[in-house]
């Protein structure tokens, strides 16, 4: 729930008819429906491919220019985008390729050697995670 | 990772075939690692850190798919403090 309920409980502004927005109107974009729409992402939006932001010959292809080339939402839009996002982009980078360079990531297994349950949307809230 | 084990198996591969294993990843890899960067962009889009954003305001009257582009502006709501 602490991920989803961003999901439904907004109220949203329709894209199909024009919104009077009266002066110091606080406007909060949900980044979490417009990353996962069906129309800009496909019907596997609500699952993780990386390939998706690949072209035809494999390279990575440039994202919508309503996204500053991101292919998301989750820096925001326009003008205000998180000014940190290039950090951030070359942070995220390196890391996932210097872990996937170092390491497998794996799925724990129980005493028969079996993957345990795995549920992607669970969440840990305390105590630590090793 | 684990709950899309194919995806780390095609990373890896990418990972072998241009860094291979006498060196560690760099950044003057960066052009040659298209799948690599598309985890990044994959990962920020399929699970946001912040899934509603920064709260904006509107500094004058606007409208929305009308005939004026948004103005906003970053000044916080009050109750944010």
């Amino acid at each position: 729930m602490r991920v989803y309920i961003s999901a439904s409980n907004l109220p949203l502004i329709s894209g199909k008819q024009g919104q009077f927005i009266p002066k110091g109107t606080i406007v909060i974009a949900n980044v979490w429906h417009l990353n996962r729409n069906c129309e800009a992402y496909g019907e596997d939006a609500e699952h993780f491919n990386p390939a998706r932001h690949l072209d035809g010959d494999g390279r990575v292809a440039p994202g919508p220019v309503d996204t500053k080339e991101e292919s998301h939402f989750t820096y925001g839009f326009g003008r205000r985008i998180c000014v940190g996002r290039h950090v951030a982009n070359d942070s995220l980078f390196i890391d996932i390729a210097m872990m996937l360079w170092a390491m497998n990531i794996e799925r724990l297994t129980d005493a028969d050697g079996k993957p345990t349950h795995l549920e992607v949307d669970d969440c840990i809230n305390d105590g630590l995670v090793v | 990772m684990v709950a899309y084990p194919e995806t780390q198996k095609r990373a890896q591969a990418e990972l072998d075939s241009i860094v291979g294993r006498d060196r560690v990843p760099t950044f003057s890899d960066f052009e040659h690692l298209p799948y690599i960067r598309g985890m990044v962009k994959e990962a920020l889009r399929w699970h946001p850190i912040d899934p509603v954003g920064l709260p904006h305001r509107v500094i004058q009257d606007d409208w929305y798919k009308g005939n004026a582009c948004l103005h906003i502006s970053l000044k916080p709501p009050a109750y944010l403090w």
